[in-house]
């Protein structure tokens, strides 16, 4: 069993500490996704948890073993590098045979495991072919089958598909997704792609400055952020934020006065707010509705984005540091330099206090 | 790549290829001053880079056969040229093979591992290596010396003692292979490690076959500078037997006579082995070893 444990890591490089303190259970067989912005540990936490890097602090335990002195070939753990980091002198095979070699395996023993996992990757006419000889897909692919040959408890995925375009890396997605379901192991894959993190996570970890910002399904990352840095970071176009300060509270709904005077209400549990207080009121750019009336911010439209599938529209609003996106149908045309009126149900609103904690929400999944 | 060029082009490349020609017929006289000095009759120096009488005597003694002159008598080879030029090629081998095992160990210490004290030997290394050896033959003749006493195959007078002190210059090689390594993607040995190599495998079997060229010229420079190196092996080595091919060949030129012929053949054999050499190594000196391993 390969539940992953981590007991207040800490990593230091010299005077700077790149992680304050991880606390994190990963159970067997699950996908956990880390992402955050550049420079927020993730990647760091990964290699702490490779061997890569030894920890400062804290436990690790893999398998309820503690893991802290072992080096990565004991830990059970095989990695995925975003450069792939392909031996380039050798052939396929004998890339995804180094290890088993290593292990003292002889040729005899670990050829069909290697054509095996060879052909499950598709890769079973290359085996001859040296890395430079191959695309980057399959590349990534042959780097990928070098972890899986190793049998390991734990995959670590280091942005294994950022240096892929975007087709293909829809591609890998979707096998990754299939590897996961069909080898069962615990799977730990850090991006700071947030669709990936969306698609492939049982669970998302987000990651800011060393710290970890909230835990949990991508459902309830997107429906239930804990706070602002978690509610900005997952959606795209992000979500818009305006300030403001509370104006009236009631059981249902909590009123908010906003920069310019409109007052705009939001279905969220006051029980913790008083009135008067600073608050950000955030809405996702899907749940604004381009000419309504009821419970609305207007603003002028600066620009209009035509995605193909659906329009964004950005509108200068005075309580918004950023112009604020609208998700309209795809023809739909608003000339830019007009007046709209952007409205919201209060139930799709988020509100967050002066520090930045999000309140709780009455219906987080309404429609 | 027809690239549209301005008129004054054609002058401008004519007038390259002229100094070029100039720099190369500047470069290869001497060269064929000692090819013309070796098969003139005589010992002469001077004389016109044609030799009029093309005679072999000269090349006879180097390669150890005597052969009869003017006057009906029969000359013998002075010297055992071909045995210096065998020492000669003994000691480069030795002293390549420990310079590149010794400088490609280091340099993978200063390049990848992390230790007290690392960029401190890095500089001192450096700075040691400003001194010519020339200056310390003195110590290095009376440490040998001292050396001799207890291990003779380090003596004085044994090859030992030459590579062992060819093998002090290591310093620049480490910083040439250092600079190497640090081109390589380390990402390739964390895989390794990651696959379970130890430190000295991910070395051995990861980094080194990715730095072959880099390989191939440390050793060939190292070479060369054993077969070609002549203060210290003058200090070091006396007898005839023991003498390489550029200590020996200095014997041709005492000061009541110059052979220059006898000399200039026993010059030229010492370029062999470093152009055999050469020849043999160029196979390997290839870039994009590494290309394919990581994203570009």
């Amino acid at each position: 069993m390969a539940t992953v444990s981590l007991k207040n890591i800490v990593k230091r490089f010299g005077d700077v500490t790149t992680l304050h303190g991880i606390d994190l259970e990963i159970r067997d067989g699950e996908f956990i996704v880390f992402v955050g912005p550049s420079g927020c540990g993730k990647t760091t936490l990964l290699r702490t948890i490779s061997g890569l890097e030894d920890i400062s602090e804290g436990e690790l335990q893999i398998g309820g073993v503690r893991m802290n002195e072992l080096p990565p070939v004991k830990r059970g753990i095989a990695m995925v590098f975003q450069s792939y980091a392909l031996y380039p002198h050798m052939s396929v095979f004998e890339n995804m045979a180094f290890g088993l070699r290593l292990a003292n395996m002889k040729k005899a023993e670990y050829t069909p495991i290697v054509q095996d996992v060879a052909k499950v990757l598709q890769l079973d006419h290359l085996l001859e072919r040296k890395p430079k000889e191959l695309s980057g897909g399959q590349r990534q692919r042959v780097a990928i089958g070098r972890a899986i040959v190793q049998k390991p408890e734990v995959f670590l995925f280091d942005e294994p598909l950022s240096n892929l375009d975007a087709a293909l890396r829809v591609q890998m997605r979707i096998y990754i997704a299939q590897l996961h379901r069909k080898l069962g192991a615990t799977m730990i894959y850090v991006t700071h792609d947030q669709v990936e993190a969306m698609t492939l996570a049982d669970r998302i970890v987000v990651f800011q400055a060393g710290r970890l910002e909230q835990v949990g399904t991508p459902t309830e990352l997107y429906y239930e952020p804990a706070n602002l840095f978690v509610a900005g970071f997952l959606g795209s176009p992000g979500m818009n934020f305006m300030t403001g300060s509370i104006s009236q509270i009631t059981p249902d709904e909590i009123t908010v006065a906003l920069a310019d005077g409109q007052n705009v209400r939001v279905a969220v549990d006051g029980s913790t707010a008083k009135a008067g207080d600073a608050v950000t009121v955030g809405v996702r750019p899907e749940h604004l509705t381009a000419g309504t009336q009821d419970n609305c911010v207007s603003g002028k439209v600066v620009v209009l984005e035509r995605l193909g599938d659906s329009s964004v529209l950005y509108v200068e609003h005075p309580g918004s540091a950023q112009p604020l996106a609208v998700r309209i149908p795809a023809l739909k045309h608003v000339a830019v330099g007009e007046t709209v009126n952007l409205g919201f149900k209060p139930k799709h609103g988020y509100l967050f206090n002066a520090q930045g904690i999000a309140l709780r929400r009455l219906d987080p999944l309404a429609e | 790549m027809a690239m549209v060029l301005d008129k004054s082009h054609t002058g401008r490349v004519f007038a390259t290829h002229l100094a070029l020609i100039v720099f190369i017929a500047l470069s290869l006289f001497p060269f064929l001053m000692i090819i013309s000095i070796s098969l003139r009759a005589g010992n002469f120096a001077a004389g016109g880079i044609i030799p009029d009488h093309i005679s072999l005597e000269h090349w006879k003694l180097a390669l150890g056969f005597s052969y009869i002159d003017q006057f009906g008598h029969q000359v013998d080879p002075p010297f055992p040229v071909l045995h210096w030029l065998w020492n000669s090629c003994k000691v480069a081998l030795m002293t390549a093979v420990v310079v590149l095992t010794l400088s490609t160990t280091c340099a993978y210490a200063f390049a990848r591992l992390k230790f007290v004290g690392r960029k401190f030997g890095l500089n001192a290394l450096f700075l040691m290596q400003m001194f010519p050896s020339v200056l310390s033959l003195i110590a290095i003749y009376a440490i040998f010396d001292q050396i001799g006493n207890y291990a003779p195959w380090l003596g004085i007078d044994s090859h030992g003692s030459l590579v062992l002190a060819y093998a002090g210059g290591v310093a620049l090689h480490i910083w040439t292979i250092k600079g190497y390594f640090e081109t390589i993607p380390v990402e390739i040995e964390e895989a390794a490690l990651v696959d379970g190599a130890s430190h000295f495998q991910t070395f051995r079997l990861v980094l080194l076959p990715m730095a072959v060229p880099i390989l191939i010229v440390v050793f060939l420079l190292s070479f060369i500078g054993a077969i070609i190196e002549y203060p210290v092996a003058s200090v070091l080595l006396h007898q005839e037997q023991n003498l390489t091919l550029a200590v020996g060949s200095k014997l041709y030129l005492y000061t009541q006579n110059y052979l220059w012929g006898d000399f200039a053949a026993a010059a030229i054999l010492s370029g062999l082995p470093i152009t055999v050499l050469f020849l043999l190594s160029q196979k390997w000196m290839v870039n994009g070893l590494t290309s394919g391993g990581v994203k570009g």
